[in-house]
């Protein structure tokens, strides 16, 4: 448990090199590799999507790719395709971007919903089917997806249910003045991302991702995240709300982030800070909310606001 | 292994128990029973509420947290105010207490003064505050040692010690030893209770399976082992004596303790009089006793009219009695009425041959119990009058006790109807005795021997009047005893009567009257057994004297200076004549005979100077006169008079015994439901059930309680966070997680932050991951937030300056 919290660390401050004042995004960043699920960074153009996806990748002993989304692109340009070759007069496999350890897809709601379909797919079964064949993708899998929410001509928003697929959605932001000074003087002559060394190795990071399973989540806390997710089904502004898999994500997520935070055991602290990015994505809002401009993010810490924690106080559930 | 009370004594298990509570509240009131028993003084009875508020106390400080130092501080703190709060409940309703704590600590002071000056005593303030604060201290003690260290020895032992004291006191005045064994009973009972909550304490550490009945399955065991013990040892020496050779067996086995009994009387008896000889020494019970040398300090200085005659003399009667038996007189059937001074007089039947005289006391000593000539008609102090009513609506005036005591160096007066009946009238006033009288006054106890029946037969024989049988009795023991004043114990298994009479002919006044009392009633005349002062020596011409008392305008007629010591002390037989009521006479060796003016007619005038009789033809008009008007009276009287109430203190304690025995069924009952349902007795969980049960909201307090008295130890010590929080004004909502309550507490006293970040960190281990955790340290911490929150809450409660 420790080497893992020791792991997280490291990954940490080796992404901070290149990504400054983001404590918070990285950290659960890490927290989506540990868990073997794919991270969609959202935000507007600038802020270091991009960057944080190639310095996690960078950090890691991994392959790595990076697919930039147009809308026309085709789902065999990420996959890959097979190609007749005359020599030995067969068709052979010709893998794409996607099958690579850590894939960045940039702005993947530029593609069109069939190569996003594509991409989604991948991202759920671990695997690509060209011409009837299976091709597993490595391990560790994961996929970077960023998105720009403003822009949306000639956009193709994610389908919802498919948002679903990925664990963690993060919003980067703005830098707050100190760091983008800081930014600012470091890259004067070179990129810091050009000096970052892979950190860990292979093995360690799947042993990492198998450890954190053992992270202990008491009866009261599995209770209380089962509840949160309960109660965005049943909330008046959601039309639907987040589903079995979302309750996993944030078990799985907590697990990761504790460990992270160096304990063998969650907090409501840790189920607290990720719901938000855990659950947001997950959720469709009513038509009702739409026109009140009611976020799901303000619906998740409403829900969190008015649920008790167990262990809180002595009129509290049993922890 | 080390028990945890050995090192930390404030941190370690409390040995809270239901039935260890009730046990030791019961002890303390037994305890408490007992002194009330001796009837010492007056309002004894207030020991047993400090003894029950004390233990109570006791309980709470012993639950507590607070080091012993502190649990000292507050047993002085509370101690004061209760022991006045009690004190000056008996002192007047009417006074402010201002005025009443002036007096309790003036009485109280004057008294240790004349202690510590080696007088006697004459306030029993003094020796009621004393008692008081010891029932307190063992009240608290007993409660505190129960809870804190679970110790039965250490709890009982002091209290044990102080009733064993007692009872040796007790013994002149025949202390039932019920109290004592039910004192035993209890205690024994404690220590098995305590010695199994140790065991399942012990088991539950070493995590020993234990049947959960076992608990109270054990108890009644015990109980019942305990009780059959009891009746075995209570009744042993009965079945023992039933069997001769049982009998020696028995006697060899208790004849170490009589012999250490006897020793502890003349250790005792030194100590029997500085502190206890208080005005107040006439209660309901009096012991014939061995006797004391006593002091001739003066007592009382009387101004009273001259009486006519040369044989006659004032007795300066206390309170009489009617009841002998064993070595004891009882007044028995008594009820208390108030009387003011405004009122014209007591009660009381009319005889012929009374003359009412008004005398005036100067006490030096305070006083409860009024001394007056017999029999008493009117007091000058607002009293309240034991009495026992009579069948035709009058009363027979027992015992005149004021409200507030008549204090030392100050004067009362009384009015008196005393007897001039003459020879011949008592002689002529045959046997026709009313029912009352007769119901009453000629008991006789069944342990009377033949030879003393015999004697009463052989000293009437040839007798008709029971004036001659009187004088005839009277004269036997005025020739027959040897009068002294102390006596040697009398021999076990001996009726005294008979041991006078037969064996050792030597004893003091109360031997004499209760001889010719007992006597008397052998031979069908009713009689009774009077105390008080015998009538001191005369000053007739002593200016000084007689400046120094404040008397009402001079009467016509003689008045003579009666200067009474504490050596005057005597007892007397008083004797029932017909038409003319109770007539005292004198058997004392040592006391002047009495002798009544011959007068062969009742018509002869007899010597008065205050009143005259009336003449002869107007009697009759006056008697009639004098019914109406007493009739009238009668009817005028405010209705305290005539509503008798029962004595307050046997109230109190039926009040005290009866919360108790209800307290024991309710648990009982409670606990017998808990064992039946296979949960944990909690009080304030079965009230929020019950609440809920009528679809009431329990309040928030409530709730919290029943929380806190079901969650873990760990639970409760995050808590102390939680009520921080609250008590500085943050009041947490339930959606923040304990990090987030710690990191705001932390904020508001950061002096303890690092100790509020270890607590929390060990409270999220020990309930998110269950980890284990070291309860001696969370104590610790827990009390340093305490601490600091107090010290912040205090602060907020201050007055803030208006400038800054």
């Amino acid at each position: 448990m420790q080497s893992v919290t020791a792991l997280g660390e490291k990954l940490i401050t080796n992404i901070e090199k290149v990504i400054i004042g983001k404590h918070a995004a990285v950290e659960l960043a890490v927290v989506g590799l540990l868990c073997q699920g794919h991270v969609l960074i959202e935000d507007v153009p600038g802020v270091g999507k991009t960057m944080l996806a190639r310095s996690l990748a960078r950090s890691l002993d991994v392959s790595f790719s990076r697919i930039q989304f147009t809308p026309d692109m085709l789902p065999s340009d990420i996959t890959g395709t097979s190609i007749f070759n005359q020599k030995t007069r067969e068709f052979e496999f010709r893998a794409g971007p996607l099958i690579s350890q850590i894939v960045l897809a940039d702005e993947i709601n530029r593609a069109t919903p069939k190569t996003q379909s594509a991409l989604l797919e991948a991202m759920q079964e671990r695997q690509v089917t060209i011409d009837g064949i299976s091709h597993p993708l490595p391990r560790p899998f994961m996929v970077l997806a960023t998105q720009n929410p403003i822009e949306y001509e000639g956009t193709f928003p994610l389908p919802e249910a498919q948002l679903d697929r990925f664990l963690l959605r993060i919003r980067l932001g703005y830098l707050i003045k100190e760091d983008e000074l800081k930014v600012l003087k470091e890259q004067q002559y070179r990129h810091p991302l050009e000096d970052l060394e892979p950190v860990i190795a292979l093995t360690d990071l799947l042993e990492a991702q198998e450890t954190i399973k053992q992270v202990n989540v008491s009866p009261g806390l599995r209770n209380y995240i089962v509840e949160i997710n309960r109660r965005t089904r049943t909330h008046d502004n959601v039309y639907l709300g987040v589903s079995t898999r979302g309750s996993l994500a944030l078990f799985r997520a907590s697990q990761a982030f504790a460990t992270i935070r160096g304990r063998d055991y969650v907090l409501p602290d840790d189920i607290k800070r990720l719901a938000v990015p855990v659950l947001a994505h997950r959720i469709i809002l009513g038509a009702a909310a739409r026109l009140q401009e009611v976020s799901a993010k303000s619906i998740i810490t409403d829900i969190i606001a008015a649920l008790p924690v167990p262990g809180g106080d002595i009129l509290s559930a049993k922890p | 292994m080390l028990d945890e009370s050995d090192h930390s004594p404030y941190q370690a298990t409390r040995w809270f128990d239901g039935l260890t509570i009730l046990l030791g509240l019961g002890m303390m009131l037994i305890a408490g029973s007992q002194l009330v028993a001796t009837q010492w003084t007056d309002d004894l009875y207030i020991v047993i509420t400090l003894a029950v508020l004390g233990t109570l106390l006791g309980y709470i400080l012993g639950y507590s947290r607070f080091h012993p130092g502190w649990v000292a501080f507050f047993t002085l703190a509370y101690g004061f105010p209760a022991i006045g709060w009690q004190i000056g409940l008996r002192i007047s309703n009417t006074l402010p207490w201002l005025e009443r704590t002036n007096i309790v600590f003036q009485t109280v002071s004057q008294s240790w003064q004349q202690f510590s000056r080696q007088e006697a005593v004459t306030s029993p303030m003094l020796f009621l505050f004393a008692m008081a604060g010891l029932y307190w201290l063992l009240g608290i003690h007993l409660g505190y040692v129960i809870l804190r260290y679970g110790n039965a020895w250490r709890a009982s032992l002091p209290v044990g010690l102080s009733m064993l004291i007692i009872h040796l006191y007790g013994r002149y005045i025949e202390l039932s030893p019920s109290y004592l064994g039910g004192f035993l009973f209890l205690s024994i009972l404690l220590l098995g209770r305590l010695t199994l909550l140790r065991r399942i304490h012990r088991w539950r550490t070493e995590i020993l399976p234990m049947p959960l009945q076992a608990k109270g399955d054990i108890t009644r065991v015990l109980m019942v082992t305990i009780a059959i013990l009891f009746l075995l040892a209570w009744n042993g020496p009965t079945y023992a004596n039933s069997f001769s050779s049982m009998q020696k067996t028995w006697q060899t086995i208790t004849k170490p303790w009589e012999t250490f009994t006897n020793r502890m009387d003349k250790l005792t008896s030194g100590l029997k009089h500085p502190l206890l000889i208080v005005a107040q020494i006439y209660g309901n019970t009096l012991s014939l006793g061995n006797g004391n040398p006593l002091e001739d300090d003066i007592v009382l200085v009387i101004d009273a009219p001259k009486l006519p005659g040369n044989g006659s003399r004032y007795y300066w009667q206390a309170t009489v009695y009617d009841h002998y038996q064993d070595g004891s007189w009882q007044t028995t059937r008594t009820k208390t009425v108030p009387f003011y001074p405004s009122l014209p007089r007591f009660n009381t039947p009319s005889y012929s041959s009374l003359q009412e005289i008004t005398v005036n006391i100067h006490t030096s000593q305070s006083l409860y119990t009024l001394f007056a000539p017999a029999e008493p008609v009117w007091v000058s102090t607002n009293s309240e009058l034991q009495v026992r009513p009579l069948p035709n609506g009058d009363v027979e005036v027992l015992k005149v006790n004021t409200k507030t005591p008549v204090l030392a160096d100050s004067t009362y007066s009384a009015r008196a109807e005393i007897s001039l009946a003459t020879e011949a009238e008592l002689r002529a006033a045959g046997r026709a005795y009313p029912d009352w009288v007769q119901g009453r006054y000629l008991q006789v106890p069944t342990s009377i021997t033949p030879r003393t029946r015999q004697l009463a037969y052989d000293l009437a024989r040839g007798l008709h009047d029971p004036y001659d049988i009187v004088e005839a009795v009277t004269q036997y023991l005025r020739e027959n005893l040897t009068y002294m004043d102390t006596i040697s114990p009398l021999p076990k298994g001996q009726e005294p009567l008979d041991w006078l009479l037969f064996d050792s002919r030597i004893g003091f006044c109360n031997y004499y009257a209760t001889a010719e009392v007992v006597l008397l009633r052998i031979l069908g005349i009713p009689a009774r057994f009077a105390t008080g002062y015998a009538q001191g020596t005369s000053l007739e011409d002593n200016a000084d004297l007689l400046s120094q008392l404040q008397t009402t305008p001079k009467e016509s007629g003689e008045r003579v200076i009666y200067v009474v010591r504490r050596n005057n002390l005597h007892a007397w037989p008083e004797v029932f004549f017909p038409h003319y009521g109770w007539v005292t006479f004198e058997p004392t060796a040592n006391q002047a005979p009495l002798i009544r003016s011959r007068g062969e007619t009742s018509q002869q005038p007899i010597v008065t100077t205050i009143n005259p009789t009336p003449i002869n033809g107007e009697e009759e008009l006056l008697d009639e006169l004098s019914r109406l008007d007493k009739q009238a009276q009668r009817a005028l009287r405010p209705s305290p008079m005539i509503s008798l109430s029962e004595n307050p203190p046997k109230n109190m304690l039926l009040i005290w015994m009866g919360l108790f025995v209800m307290l024991i069924l309710v648990v009982l009952i409670l606990r017998h439901r808990a064992i039946r349902q296979n949960a944990p007795l909690n009080l304030p969980h079965i009230l929020v059930v019950g609440l809920r049960r009528f679809h009431l909201a329990p309040p928030a307090l409530l709730q919290h309680w029943a929380a806190y008295s079901q969650v873990s130890q760990i639970r409760r010590a995050f808590e102390e966070i939680n009520l921080a929080l609250m008590l500085l004004g943050f009041s947490p909502a339930p959606s923040l997680t304990p990090s987030e309550r710690a990191a705001r507490l932390a904020d508001l006293l950061p002096q303890v932050s690092i100790d509020i970040q270890s607590l929390t960190t060990t409270y999220q281990e020990a309930i998110y991951a269950g980890k284990p955790w070291q309860r001696s340290r969370v104590t610790q911490i827990r009390h340093n937030i305490r601490k600091a929150w107090f010290r912040a809450w205090l602060r907020k409660l201050m007055p803030k300056p208006l400038n800054s």
